[in-house]
């Protein structure tokens, strides 16, 4: 152990983890938490609470090992059963028709499309964290990448749910797959509908894969817990035990810390994120690709691809904190990995991609009166003051207006008030793929074609029932699942440094 | 080092350690300045050629054609310059908001390329001038009595017209000139104090000034080079412009990094590590690009509308789909190959060539965006010297002044507080 | 039980007094810093088959040990601009040879609506390559090891650092190789059966 670093000293003591009253005064008496001193020479330590390697390791294995606590069974128990809408409303579709759902002639896509696009955006901070955050070597990534990534994953399921029931006949699926057949055809190649299928699939399988490859070495250091239990146990081992270390085993594959290993794992981590920064960056593309290839006045405009990617980034972003910001409160020792310091550089990241958004709407505009296209300016008018203006406004206000109290730093550092804005923004980018789908497809070139969509109850069930199905998917993760990246964090530790003990510089 | 952070937390005037490695031999280079006299020189020569022979052909056979020629030529150089500059400011700022350390050695080089923004503002005035004085010959809409009664021009005359294209010319470099000001000023002021509240002041000031950057890098980019034809629009462009400019940013100093290690400079402060990083940085802002550029170009060739398919139709015949091809092939696929390999990134010598190839791939990249417009009827490409000529003037303008901000300026931020971290940079993986 | 059997390089024989085959010895260390330093003792030695173990990597420890670049980059190119290749290559067969249809007035042999699904493909390659080639390489999976076998070494996966010499190796000499162990700093040095 190297002498504690003063920032860690003040933070632990403020958060009552060192009991230590003869300690000199807390550095900053202003901002109290250690991890938000500004100071250009020094970097904020990543891990709080003067942790050793054992003791990340003890609590990060206690969450699988000991359980979350009380309320997880419950939490669970009522997600659980909201998922089971899912089923219940996919089958009733299946056994009626899509003509259960609100859609009409003129609006033939409406919440299916929301909320595929909706979730899979939701699904893109996973990767950026692991991905664009590691080539940008941001250390701060290493406590959220693990969770951000499972995110990712359950986002993508729900995502995939969508497009797979909007087609109608579900049992004629497969052919969306280039798979030879009887009938001798083969997809459309030319149609983004196409490309979706293959980018969505392929986010799903990188992205599992990558989650999958960063869990290794921490599946074998369950193992070993689980084994060096049952060795230092003596007797009877229950079967629990045994089950865990068995699965844990099995899941590690045999990792076994060497360094000659290590060396290819981090490359291949690399590559890994490599092909991941742009594949997150096509996978939201080609979404948007589907709007717009055509030309739909309020679909076909230029920017869509790094606009909807931005979009992305952002929802992202605020289900991560969302989702993070109660389990920092509900995990014991949660703070000293998500330190406030996490938090504010999300926040950041959210402030700056909801900039990005707000460019892209105020662009979407400018280029609509610029481009002297009467349709196209009419479409922008009519989601501004027409019958989906609160839709449009309540986007403006969630996205763009919203995350602008991140400027006040006394903003980016509460706990509250960023998950109060992540909410909004949750909010607010479901409302964005409303708008951007129905508000065009109500108002398209003839009046004869214009009319309101309006969602059945079956429309609504199906995405409730998508929300409980990520969030099942999200306790299970974190029930059974080792939620920190123990490995990274722990070369992001003081202590890691190979020159630690004598100074360098 | 914990100890040393515990006994500075307060003083923002204590020393960093890692100031005193720095050898003033490795931090200077005034044998720079030699250069600049005769790249400004070269520079100026090459644009009276071009001024000289736009005129003399008005003068003599009294056509405008050459006038028309010499100008896009200019722009091209123009653009290339802005570009070079304000990229540079671009990477200024988004290296102090996200607070890097590992880069602090290679700031200086950017912000003295950043500096060089009152030179681009010189070099604007030509083509200010010509819009004055030979309104039309470049914007077409400028001429009102060439645009009269065409709906689309009426419909965005409250845009682009030659007072508000003035005053947002006069905007945008009012915003340019001011951040890189202060963020060069204060940089250098940090050199004699080492007050590492500075840091933190170009940290908060890059904040607020990148929204303003983005926004007026795009509105300049929309004016001066989309603005070349009124019919054509496109709400990528910004992000576009953007990616080709950040490239030529860091082409130019990677260039400038490899000279100067060549001359025995930056020794410890300039690693192989650095390079690599900016070789990662080159190829992913290629990568950027062809991203930009091709959903761009896709979407609009799928969705196939008139008025926007217009502006790539009249660059896929006449010759022009050569240059279309050669973007595609020299300025992504080439580049990403051979930047995919670890060795290219890590040695300086290879890296600038492909830094210098880069530079010359974007400077096609603008010329394919701007000088097609010259002749919209045709490929007209007769007097290929008179564009180079007129894209080195500017340049070599921009390149002379630049070598002797070099040469007048430590190489490196003397009393950076981070400067242990970019003197310590290695990448393990 | 394996028997034991003879040192590739110089034929000895070792064997634990139970008579169990050698697999090698282990050291533990107490942090990153003594772990690099003793490897670089261990690799000035001139051993080649021993390998460091840590919860983590330790950076430079590459070249604390003298390990050799990895291949992997290569294979992983190779395989994922390939499989871009083939990606392109069935939808040009698809759409220009195969399935002729007329979809939205453009050329049966149109290249740009090819570009999403090559580049996604390539990605998908490359993903399973990186992957997979790093557990190829690694000659994973591989659920034992005589070193899973000690007890001490299960510790490494939470916070201790080992140092082990394969038997195998030409150099190992039971005395030497943990005289030059125990001189590095090790603790707790123990024979490893195989």
């Amino acid at each position: 152990m190297t002498t504690l670093h003063p920032d860690q000293h003040a933070a632990g003591r403020l958060a009552g983890l060192v009991p230590d009253p003869g300690a000199p005064r807390p550095w900053d008496p202003v901002t109290g938490d250690g991890t938000l001193v500004d100071d250009a020479y020094g970097r904020a330590p990543l891990v709080l609470g003067d942790r050793s390697f054992g003791s990340v390791t003890d609590t990060v294995c206690g969450y699988v090992e000991k359980g979350p606590g009380r309320w997880w069974m419950p939490t669970f128990l009522i997600s659980a059963h909201v998922a089971a809408l899912v089923p219940l409303m996919v089958g009733y579709l299946i056994i009626t028709g899509v003509g259960v759902w609100g859609l009409n002639n003129r609006i033939d896509w409406a919440w299916d499309i929301t909320n595929f696009v909706f979730w899979i955006g939701i699904g893109h901070a996973g990767t950026l964290i692991s991905a664009i955050l590691c080539l940008l070597k941001q250390k701060w990534r290493t406590s959220i990448n693990r969770s951000a990534e499972a995110m990712t994953i359950f986002a993508v399921i729900c995502a995939g749910l969508f497009p797979g029931i909007h087609v109608g006949r579900v049992w004629m699926a497969w052919m969306l797959f280039p798979i030879p057949n009887a009938n001798g055809i083969w997809p459309n190649f030319r149609s983004p509908l196409l490309w979706d299928v293959f980018a969505v699939s392929t986010y799903f399988t990188v992205s599992a894969l990558f989650w999958y490859m960063g869990m290794i070495p921490d599946f074998a250091t369950l193992r070993d817990r689980a084994a060096l239990r049952m060795l230092q146990q003596g007797g009877p081992v229950p079967w629990s035990a045994r089950l865990r270390a068995y699965a844990f085993g099995l899941l590690a594959l045999g990792w076994r810390f060497s360094q000659r290993h290590w060396q290819r794992y981090e490359k291949a981590y690399l590559m890994l994120a490599g092909v991941s920064t742009p594949l997150v960056l096509s996978v939201h593309s080609i979404v948007s690709f589907d709007f717009a290839t055509s030309i739909l006045p309020g679909w076909h405009t230029t920017i869509f691809p790094p606009y909807f990617v931005a979009g992305a980034i952002f929802g992202g972003f605020a289900m991560v904190l969302f989702l993070l910001i109660p389990s920092r409160e509900l995990f014991p020792g949660m703070k000293d990995f998500i330190t406030l310091r996490h938090l504010e550089n999300m926040a950041k990241i959210i402030l700056v991609t909801g900039m990005m958004v707000g460019f892209a709407y105020s662009m979407e505009f400018f280029i609509a009166w610029y481009g002297a296209n009467r349709y196209e300016l009419d479409v922008f008018k009519n989601r501004a003051t027409g019958p989906y203006a609160w839709a449009y406004w309540t986007m403006i206000s969630c996205n763009v207006i919203s995350p602008q109290v991140f400027w006040v730093r006394a903003c980016r550092q509460s706990p509250l008030v960023i998950f109060l804005v992540s909410l909004a923004v949750t909010v607010g980018m479901w409302f964005e793929r409303f708008v951007i789908i129905v508000s065009s497809l109500a108002q398209a070139f003839l009046p004869a074609q214009w009319g309101m969509f309006y969602p059945t109850p079956v429309d609504i069930l199906t995405f409730v029932g998508s929300c409980g199905t990520f969030l099942t998917l999200y306790l299970l993760f974190m029930r059974f699942l080792p939620m920190f990246a123990m490995s990274e964090i722990k070369n992001v530790m003081p202590q890691a440094n190979p020159h630690a003990g004598h100074d360098h510089h | 080092m914990s100890q040393a952070v515990a006994s500075n937390r307060y003083d923002p005037f204590a020393p960093n350690p890692a100031w005193t490695k720095i050898k003033p031999a490795d931090a200077s280079f005034p044998g720079a300045a030699g250069l600049s006299t005769g790249l400004i020189g070269l520079g100026v020569a090459c644009i009276a050629v071009v001024a000289a022979v736009a005129l003399g052909m008005v003068k003599l056979s009294g056509s405008e054609s050459g006038l028309k020629y010499a100008l896009f030529s200019y722009h091209v150089g123009f653009a290339v310059a802005l570009g070079m500059s304000l990229g540079s400011l671009g990477v200024v700022m988004i290296l102090n908001a996200f607070a890097a350390g590992w880069s602090t050695t290679l700031r200086r080089q950017f912000e003295n390329a950043a500096a060089m923004l009152p030179v681009v503002l010189a070099l604007f005035l030509p083509v200010l001038a010509a819009a004055l004085l030979a309104p039309g010959k470049m914007f077409k809409w400028m001429d009102a009595a060439a645009v009269a009664g065409e709906p689309l021009a009426e419909h965005k005359a409250p845009y682009l017209n030659i007072n508000f294209w003035i005053l947002r010319a006069a905007i945008f470099f009012a915003i340019w000139l001011f951040l890189s000001w202060r963020m060069v000023g204060l940089s250098r002021a940090q050199d004699e104090s080492g007050d590492r509240r500075i840091t933190s002041r170009l940290r908060a000031m890059s904040c607020w000034g990148l929204p303003l950057f983005a926004l007026s890098l795009t509105f300049a980019g929309f004016d001066w080079f989309k603005g070349l034809d009124y019919k054509w629009f496109s709400t990528m462009f910004g992000v576009y412009y953007f990616a080709g400019n950040t490239l030529l940013a860091l082409a130019l100093i990677i260039v400038t990094l490899a000279l100067l290690r060549r001359a025995g400079r930056l020794q410890g402060l300039v690693t192989e590590d650095h390079f690599h990083d900016l070789g990662k940085l080159l190829f992913s802002f290629t990568v950027f690009w062809a991203y930009v550029a091709f959903s761009q170009y896709f979407l609009i060739w799928y969705a196939n509308i008139p008025e926007e398919t217009a502006w790539y139709q009249h660059r896929m015949q006449g010759g022009w789909q050569v240059l279309g091809a050669l973007m595609i092939v020299g300025h992504f696929i080439g580049p990403f190959l051979i930047l995919l390999f670890r060795a290219v990134k890590r040695s300086p010598t290879l890296l600038a060539l492909v830094a210098v190839w880069q530079f010359l791939m974007c400077s096609a990249d603008l010329f394919y965006v701007i000088r097609p417009m010259a002749y919209p009827d045709s490929s007209g490409l007769e007097h290929v010297w008179l564009d180079v000529l007129g894209w080195l003037g500017p340049v070599l303008v921009l390149l002379g002044f630049f070598a002797r901000r070099v040469a007048s300026n430590p190489l490196v931020p003397l009393k950076d507080p981070r400067l242990h971290e970019a003197m310590a940079h290695k990448n393990y993986v | 039980m394996s028997t034991p059997h003879a040192n590739a390089m110089n034929g000895n024989v070792y064997a634990t007094e139970g008579g169990a085959a050698l697999y090698g010895m282990m050291a533990e260390f107490d942090t990153p810093a003594d772990l690099t330093h003793a490897a670089e003792k261990v690799r000035d030695a001139g051993y080649a088959d021993w390998d460091v173990y840590s919860p983590f990597p330790v950076h430079g420890m590459d070249d604390a040990m003298g390990n050799p670049p990895t291949k992997l980059p290569l294979v992983v190119a190779a395989i994922g601009l390939s499989g871009a290749g083939l990606g392109m290559l069935l939808q040009w067969w698809v759409t220009s040879v195969d399935y002729r249809i007329v979809v939205q007035g453009k050329p049966y042999d149109a290249w740009q609506p090819w570009v999403p699904v090559l580049f996604e493909i390539g990605v998908l390659f490359t993903a399973f390559t990186a992957l997979l080639g790093m557990l190829a390489f690694n000659k994973l999976p591989m659920w034992h090891h005589p070193l899973m076998k000690k007890e001490r070494f299960l510790k490494v996966s939470d916070d201790r650092f080992v140092i082990a010499i394969e038997a195998a190796d030409p150099k190992f000499d039971p005395q030497k190789t943990r005289d030059l162990l125990a001189a590095a700093g090790g603790k707790h040095i123990e024979l490893v059966e195989e």
